[in-house]
């Protein structure tokens, strides 16, 4: 790292990575959480192309199965016109890559996507500089061909790149009012290339942070706490006394943990030791949430408002008003998390997966009280995070053990404690109103929607209607929440996309009318249009429905800047739900990675069908009553549908997230269907559970 | 002493009841062999025991002495691949890769098992392989392209 010798370096500025959303002064983020303090040295190095040629990215958005990896390749690849296996990429090591506020929102590709090509476009011109003093001819007389700068009309002229950067060290800021080659030429983006990560994870070469193993480390198990709120009133380790192999027992503040040279040791003395906690009574269950939701309120903002109301209810032929409700399902990603920490002096290294490397790096540094230099956070590969793994609160649970025992110190959760110790999408409440005349037109439309915990941008996504009405009202507020709260794919656009698009649903059969032509009746955004038409075409839409076997529904979304129609047909086997068939199409602008876009939507889909008809968290008193697989259902490969995702080409619009797509608008869709097939309208999740109670 | 063979190395065995997916894990720093839950509920931990596919969380390394193990890393026969894990590239059938090599494992096992099989007979050799990426269909697709190569 010190030595900075015959490189090019292409430095960035980090506010650039920050969506615009969350940028100073714009609403959202105000929790610390999220918001770790933007370091003062803004422009950092994104990008390097060393004295052997080879390219590499830094970036600290991390992977955790969107495959940015592959994206950011590809990105860079096409404006260096070089093969993506000449280039390297090391995401989320602190020590190497710029600060960045962390993965979530499928901004990735939108915000550092965009400046990695500007890192590579400023790369590509500064070489074209080089090549120019070389020849003594300007600089627009040269191309970049895979590792060449070469003389257009005499391609006998041709410099490698490491012969142009040479012995120097070559430091370029990406300039402010850089323009991008406006016309993409389609040598990498939005060709299916294959993962660039692919060979790595087929061969289980792809360290993971349960994989990391560093010399004299000690296996932790933490005893955890039997509920929310318990503490330690005592702690009876006699037992442990008889054993003779080496242990260290630790009880720091609230952290109680055994320490030993094999995870199975650790797992075995924890059992020895009697620990009788205080408890506390009176916590919510899962039957009081609605009830919470409503009583509760707080933070409340108007969305929309425009014309009244009343007047406009006044107006309808038919008038509809229904409650939706979600509870809070849990990520589940396949990785329990693990973290690994170790001081170095007084230095701290942390392997960590978590999506937001530098946010833990700070609540490392307030923690131990370090300055940015003695905290290192490196991000192995991730085992799906979905939004979650943004707290990584054993990160610090490591680092304080091992600065105890002053060895390494891994510490890693179970299945069970992967779910209790993460955070919940909430549970929401949607009351919609609203009414409709005979021919159709929406004449007032209300939607106040409550999602349980204090952050705020959770539950304002996807509340907004895209439909015409003159009348208006969506708010959306916070409420107190018995468990905690966070980040889930998509935040709360797919739970309030839920009721909104089932509610157009009953609407349109209120009035005899298709779905699919009353939301073309209503909807003005070319964007929608072109979607919906697109995957009506695709599932062959019945405008009709005729008494048959397979149920069709169909409900559009948007989210992070994307659009989204999606259609289903549906089953009941049994007493099952079968999802037979799902048809998506998708607009996300210009498409960079066509294939890892297709992957998203198709696993969007999937967890979303599990929220959708199996996943609630149960809980009562402070325990969560069904963690791990056992009774939590998620979605295995019987349950699965066959998938179309179409990509609609729209390469003049900039590239904005899909990871979303999926998700959004799949449980209305399937409520729909349901209806459509059963005449059943289900408006609480999971569907399979309500099928089977009604 | 007891003996077992990982990937062709044979190993001494002096705790019996250590656990199978451990002993592989930290012991053996094979750690391509995932834990996903530890219960035997996510086929994460999927190897293969004289060619039969096993939950490695479920079992002590004392249950399969004298076996002949093969864990993902030793699959490909040196810089070549298998087909099955030729196939999972070009399907691209993967996200964050967690699960993948479980699955591998077992398709590999069903390989073994039957010449051509069926859709339906993969989806029952995959009913305990949870991927909570939903990368489902493509691997669906993987079992496809090698039924169309054989
Ligand atoms: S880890 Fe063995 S089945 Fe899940
Ligand atoms: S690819 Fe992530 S769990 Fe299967």
């Amino acid at each position: 790292m010190k030595k900075n010798n015959n490189l090019l370096e292409i430095f960035g500025d980090i506010n650039l990575s920050i969506p615009k959303r969350m940028r100073a002064g714009q609403t959202g983020y105000r929790t610390v959480t999220y918001m770790t303090e933007i370091p003062e040295d803004n422009f950092q190095r994104m990008l390097s192309i060393n004295k052997d040629g080879i390219v590499t990215i830094y970036a600290s958005k991390v992977d955790y199965g969107q495959g940015i990896k592959t994206g950011f390749i590809i990105a860079v690849a096409e404006e260096l016109c070089l093969e993506p296996e000449k280039i390297n990429i090391i995401l989320g090591d602190t020590d190497l890559c710029p600060w960045d506020p962390g993965t979530f929102g499928s901004d990735s590709t939108a915000s550092v996507g965009l400046l990695l090509r500007n890192a590579a476009t400023t790369a590509r011109e500064k070489l074209y500089e080089l090549a120019a003093e070389r020849a003594g001819i300007s600089k627009d007389n040269f191309i970049s061909i895979n590792g060449y700068i070469e003389q257009k009309d005499n391609p006998s002229v041709a410099y490698s790149f490491s012969e142009l950067i040479g012995q120097q060290n070559i430091k370029v800021n990406i300039p402010e009012n850089i323009s991008l080659s406006s016309k993409i030429d389609n040598l990498y983006i939005g060709n299916n290339i294959k993962r660039i990560d692919g060979l790595e994870k087929v061969t289980g070469k792809s360290k993971y942070s349960r994989d990391i193993l560093v010399p004299e480390m000690l296996f932790a198990k933490v005893i955890r706490p039997p509920a929310y709120g318990a503490t330690i009133n005592k702690i009876d380790s006699t037992n442990l006394q008889k054993i003779s192999s080496y242990y260290q027992l630790i009880h720091e503040g609230d952290l109680l943990a055994i320490l030993a040279e094999s995870d199975e040791a650790a797992q075995h003395l924890s059992s020895m030791i009697d620990v009788s906690w205080h408890t506390l009574d009176g916590q919510a269950s899962r039957w009081d949430m609605p009830k919470i939701l409503l009583d509760s309120k707080f933070d409340t903002s108007v969305l929309q408002e425009e014309g009244n109301i009343d007047v406009g209810l006044n107006e309808a032929d038919i008038i509809l008003e229904e409650t939706y409700y979600v509870p809070y399902i849990s990520t589940t990603p396949m990785e329990p998390r693990a973290a690994v920490a170790k001081w170095d002096d007084d230095k701290l290294i942390v392997w960590a997966g978590t999506q937001r490397p530098h946010g833990i790096k700070s609540e490392l540094m307030k923690l131990f009280n370090l300055q940015a230099k003695q905290v290192r956070v490196i991000t192995p590969e991730i085992g799906g995070g979905f939004g979650a793994k943004s707290l990584y609160p054993i990160a610090s649970e490591a680092s304080i053990l091992s600065k105890i025992v002053n060895k390494p110190v891994r510490v890693a959760y179970s299945r069970n404690e992967e779910t209790i110790f993460s955070s919940f999408r909430p549970a929401a409440l949607m009351e919609v109103k609203a009414g409709v005349t005979i021919d159709g037109s929406i004449t007032a439309w209300s939607f106040k929607a409550v999602h349980a915990g204090e952050r705020f941008l959770i539950g304002r996504r996807g509340a907004t209607t895209p439909y015409s009405s003159k009348n208006i009202f969506v708010e959306v507020s916070c409420a107190d929440s018995p468990l905690k709260t966070g980040s889930y794919r998509s935040l709360g656009a797919a739970v309030n996309h839920f009721a909104r698009e089932a509610f157009i649903d009953e609407l349109s059969r209120s009035i005899k009318c298709d779905p699919l032509e009353f939301r073309l009746q209503n909807l003005k955004d070319e964007r929608y249009i072109n979607v919906l038409r697109s995957v009506a075409n695709k599932i062959q839409w019945q405008s009709s429905t005729s008494p048959t076997k397979i149920g069709q529904g169909l409900a559009i979304g948007i989210d992070v800047g994307s659009y989204v129609a999606l259609a289903v047909h549906i089953e009941i086997i049994g007493t099952e739900i079968k999802i037979s068939k799902v048809a998506a199409a998708i607009d996300c602008g210009l498409a960079i990675d066509h294939d890892g876009i297709v992957n998203q939507v198709e696993g969007g889909i999937i967890q979303g069908l599990g929220g959708t008809l199996y996943e609630a968290i149960e809980f009562e008193n402070g325990t969560i009553i069904n963690p791990g697989f056992t009774r939590y259902r998620v979605p295995k490969i019987n349950n699965i549908p066959e998938i179309h995702v179409e990509i609609l080409d729209n390469k003049t619009t900039p590239s904005s997230g899909a990871g979303e797509l999926g998700i959004v608008p799949i449980a209305a869709a399937i409520s729909n269907a349901l209806f459509d097939l059963t005449g059943q309208r289900v408006r609480e999740l999971p569907i399979q559970r309500q099928l089977q109670s009604s | 002493m007891p003996k077992i063979t990982v990937n062709n190395i044979n190993h001494n065995i002096t705790n019996l009841k250590r656990n199978l997916l451990s002993f592989l894990r930290f012991d053996l720093e094979l750690t391509g062999t995932k834990l996903g839950c530890g219960e035997g509920l996510c086929g994460a931990c999927t190897i293969l025991v004289d060619g039969q596919p096993i939950k490695s969380c479920m079992s002590t390394v004392g249950a399969v002495i004298e076996g002949d193990l093969t864990t993902i890393e030793g699959l490909a026969d040196g810089e070549i691949l298998h087909p099955v894990q030729e196939a999972f590239i070009e399907q691209s059938a993967m996200q964050c890769g967690y699960c993948i090599p479980g699955f591998i494992m077992n398709i590999t096992a069903l390989f073994n098992r039957e010449k051509n099989p069926t859709r339906e007979q993969a989806i029952e050799a995959l009913s305990e392989n949870i991927c909570r990426c939903g990368t489902y269909s493509r691997i669906l697709k993987v079992v496809e392209s090698l039924r169309e190569k054989k």
